[in-house]
């Protein structure tokens, strides 16, 4: 005769016995497991040593001095070779800061530096035959800065051989003459402005790259 | 009615008043029924609890702990049985691989002849003579090979050959072969150290299974060993030793003796490419113990650099004649001693110094006593009892009194370093731990020192030492060597050694090469200063870009400024004070 207090301490019973076993033979799959990552493990580490072995018997100074002297015209270096140390040699100037529009491109090329730049007097210097009108320049520079939001430097600027060119170069920065302090401070609220530019237009590709899916 | 009567008293009867007594045998009955059911309760319950128990045991992961144990080698160390040994780069000198052995069961060898034809195959270098001998013999495991490649290993299991088994195990490779081979050393077939740093360090590498990383630098070790080889048969010497040991810490960079032997042929290499000529061989090292004496009599004031002797005729002691090899037959001055390394100069201010003072010096420079370094093929100098006045004199230029190269080579160490000793050592010293040295001369006898070396390569006898721009200083060194307990004239042992950059040392290089010939590029001289200094030459020429020393100008005011000996500090020490001051108390 059944009664309910069997049929429930049977079910736990079977419950457990099926829970233990599952476990039981998970536990032992994931010891093979373990066995054939230890076993595959010992065995890399066996032929990593056996690699090194191979390194230093390839890379032997001998076998080396008679490899470069087969193949390669090279001599061992003589004292009279040596100029300076490497500690005597001038360090190298830092990066200038990447831009982030105008990365340098893969073909390697270089490109003209985006920043906003000092003309100098030669590339200035045909302004005053255009408007013979006015004096000469004095001697400082003159300033201009790009205002395009594309980054294309001054020299394609003012490449295109029109008449209009050297205007479009005086009317980025309409220079009043011989104020150098003054010229510094426009170029270098110019180049703010334009950071500020490139930087949103930055930001806003970025944000619309990452709208699309 | 009887079931009810019965059945009454096992179950509890919902009426109480219904209540029956049984008496009698059918009481008896039922006493008996129930002991007997107790009793196979408590077995059944016994039974199910020790299968549940079991049940239990058998599921639960219960296997991990004996696989821990299993697993007592860390898994990057299974299949070593020894830890490698690497150079002070790392390169590696000593190393276990996996490796095979064969062997053959005799007596299940079903055709011996053809197994033996069958094996040579695969591994012509066994006699076949010997091989069916031992293959027809009853051993039951007799290994005919112990170093099988892979390939070979494949060869003979595929033959399937009846009565040949295989071991496989950890084999112990030298990938840098012969080069290092005396410093290393070996192991037997056991396993265990049998010479070298592998005899020394049996317990780390065994046990701890550690790597033992040496001073050694293989790159200065092949060179100074090609040099050496090119100079034995330029010279026809029959053997070599040179050494090469970083002037600041004692760490020997570079230790080599010729002939060596190949680590996987120790078994028929000769007992004389097995000789440790430059740890284990001690000899009379001849005039670079001139550098000792002048160092003793300055640093202790028995002689300043200014002070003359008269070497203008040789010498007679107690029987003995000294005379000077490359005589100039007049009064020398220290300086002019040691350039033209007077014998007769150096037996005189070692008189000066006295015997005591003497010994006293050479015992502070570790030059009467084993070299510390670290393998087991060291030898001991040998010096002369009683200390007589004479062998105050001989050895004053190296004669009777034998010290190994390593012992002179960290001697000449202090001597250039600013006077300190540190122990010659194998082992990579420790980065950040500090050195461990013992100031055995001052400051000011180094300087003076240091002046004299260099002078020995720009104005005297070392002058093929000289590599430009590195601002070698050095002495040569030619000793007699006894034949039948006479001093021969025709078999010598020729060195020189060598610190440099001088302004600052910070290497001592040394050759020595055990009875050269001279040829007609050295117009027939076979000693230090020809067959030698050279050699030290090429090999600071190329050790100093590999090292990173820069080439100075020999004439820059500031070389002469600290090289030239006019410029020395003049004068005596005051009386051996600084020898005194540097007594411990």
């Amino acid at each position: 005769m059944i009664r309910p207090i069997a049929i429930v301490w049977g079910g736990v019973m079977a419950a457990v016995c099926t829970v233990l076993f599952q476990t039981s033979y998970e536990v032992g799959a994931l010891r093979e497991t373990l066995a054939r990552i230890n076993e595959d493990i010992a065995r890399e580490h066996e032929t990593i040593r056996v690699l090194n072995g191979d390194w230093a018997f390839l890379n032997q100074p001998d076998r080396l001095r008679e490899l470069a002297n087969s193949y390669t015209d090279l001599v061992p270096l003589t004292a009279a070779q040596i100029v300076a140390g490497v500690d005597s040699l001038p360090l190298r100037p830092p990066p200038e800061p990447l831009d982030p529009l105008d990365p340098p491109n893969a073909d390697g090329e270089a490109l003209p530096d985006a920043r906003p730049m000092l003309l100098s007097g030669t590339i200035a210097a045909p302004l005053p035959r255009q408007k013979p009108a006015k004096p000469p320049r004095p001697a400082s520079p003159t300033v201009a800065a790009e205002r395009a939001p594309a980054p294309r430097p001054v020299p394609a600027a003012a490449r295109p051989a029109s008449a209009s060119a050297p205007a479009t170069i005086s009317v980025a920065a309409p220079a009043p003459a011989g104020r150098t302090g003054a010229e510094l401070t426009d170029a270098q609220s110019a180049e703010a402005e334009l950071v500020d530019l490139l930087l949103s237009s930055f930001r806003q590709r970025q944000s619309e790259r990452s709208a699309q899916p | 009615m009887m079931p009810a009567i019965t059945m009454g008293p096992l179950r509890a009867m919902p009426r109480a008043n219904r209540t029956v007594k049984i008496t009698g045998r059918t009481a008896r009955a039922i006493d008996v029924s129930r002991s007997r059911l107790l009793v196979t309760a408590v077995a059944f319950g016994l039974a199910f609890l020790g299968v549940g128990v079991r049940l239990i045991d058998v599921s639960l992961p219960e296997r991990i702990a004996t696989d821990n144990r299993a697993a007592g080698v860390s898994l990057s160390d299974r299949g070593v049985a020894r830890g490698s040994i690497v150079d002070r780069n790392g390169t590696l000198l000593a190393t276990d691989l996996p490796g095979a052995l064969v062997f053959a069961d005799a007596p299940l060898v079903l055709d011996p002849e053809e197994t033996a034809d069958r094996l040579r195959e695969v591994l012509p270098e066994l006699d076949r003579a010997a091989l069916l001998h031992r293959l027809t013999s009853t051993g039951r495991k007799i290994v005919l090979h112990r170093e099988l490649t892979p390939a070979q290993h494949q060869q003979i299991l595929r033959m399937g050959l009846p009565g040949i088994g295989f071991e496989t195990g950890p084999r112990r490779h030298y990938p840098q072969g012969a080069v290092a081979a005396h410093v290393v050393g070996f192991t037997g077939h056991a396993n265990e150290g049998r010479s070298g740093i592998e005899k020394m360090f049996d317990d780390t590498l065994i046990q701890d299974r550690a790597t033992v990383a040496l001073s050694m630098d293989i790159r200065l070790q092949a060179l100074m060993r090609r040099e050496l080889l090119a100079a034995m048969e330029e010279f026809q010497a029959i053997g070599a030793a040179g050494i090469i040991l970083d002037a600041r810490t004692g760490e020997i960079l570079s230790l080599v003796s010729l002939p060596d032997f190949s680590p996987y042929d120790r078994g028929n290499a000769e007992p004389d490419t097995r000789f440790n000529r430059a740890s284990l061989g001690v000899y009379e090292m001849g005039s670079t113990f001139k550098l000792f004496t002048a160092a003793m009599a300055l640093d202790s004031g028995a002689a300043g650099l200014g002070d003359g002797y008269d070497a203008s005729k040789p010498l007679r002691a107690g029987g003995f004649r000294i005379s000077d090899y490359h005589a100039e037959n007049r009064w020398l001055t220290v300086p002019e001693i040691i350039k033209h390394s007077s014998n007769i100069g150096s037996a005189l201010m070692a008189l000066d110094v006295g015997p005591e003072r003497q010994r006293d010096y050479l015992r502070r420079l570790g030059l009467m006593d084993r070299a510390p370094i670290e393998v087991s093929e060291v030898g001991r100098p040998k010096t002369p009892a009683p200390w007589r006045e004479i062998n105050t004199m001989t050895i004053s230029y190296g004669h009777g009194m034998a010290v190994s190269p390593v012992n002179l080579v960290s001697a000449v160490a202090a001597l250039v370093n600013g006077g300190v000793l540190h122990p010659p050592t194998l082992l990579a010293r420790p980065a950040g731990e500090p050195i461990p040295g013992t100031r055995v001369l001052s400051e000011r006898t180094s300087d003076q020192m240091r002046r004299l070396m260099r002078l020995v390569v720009t104005d005297g006898t070392g002058g093929n030492a000289d590599a430009e721009g590195y601002l070698v200083g050095g002495k040569t060194g030619t000793s007699e060597k006894i034949l039948n307990g006479r001093y021969s004239r025709s078999a010598r042992m020729s060195s020189f050694v060598a610190a440099f950059p001088m302004n600052d040392p910070r290497y001592v290089v040394f050759a020595m090469l055990d009875e050269p010939q001279g040829n007609a590029d050295t117009f027939g001289f076979a000693t230090g200063g020809w067959v030698a200094a050279p050699v030290i030459g090429r090999v600071i020429e190329q050790m100093g870009p590999m090292m990173g020393v820069m080439p100075q100008d020999p004439d820059s005011p500031d070389v002469h400024e600290a090289l030239d000996i006019d410029r020395a500090p003049t004068g005596r020490s005051s009386g051996g004070n600084s020898f005194a001051a540097l007594a411990p108390r």
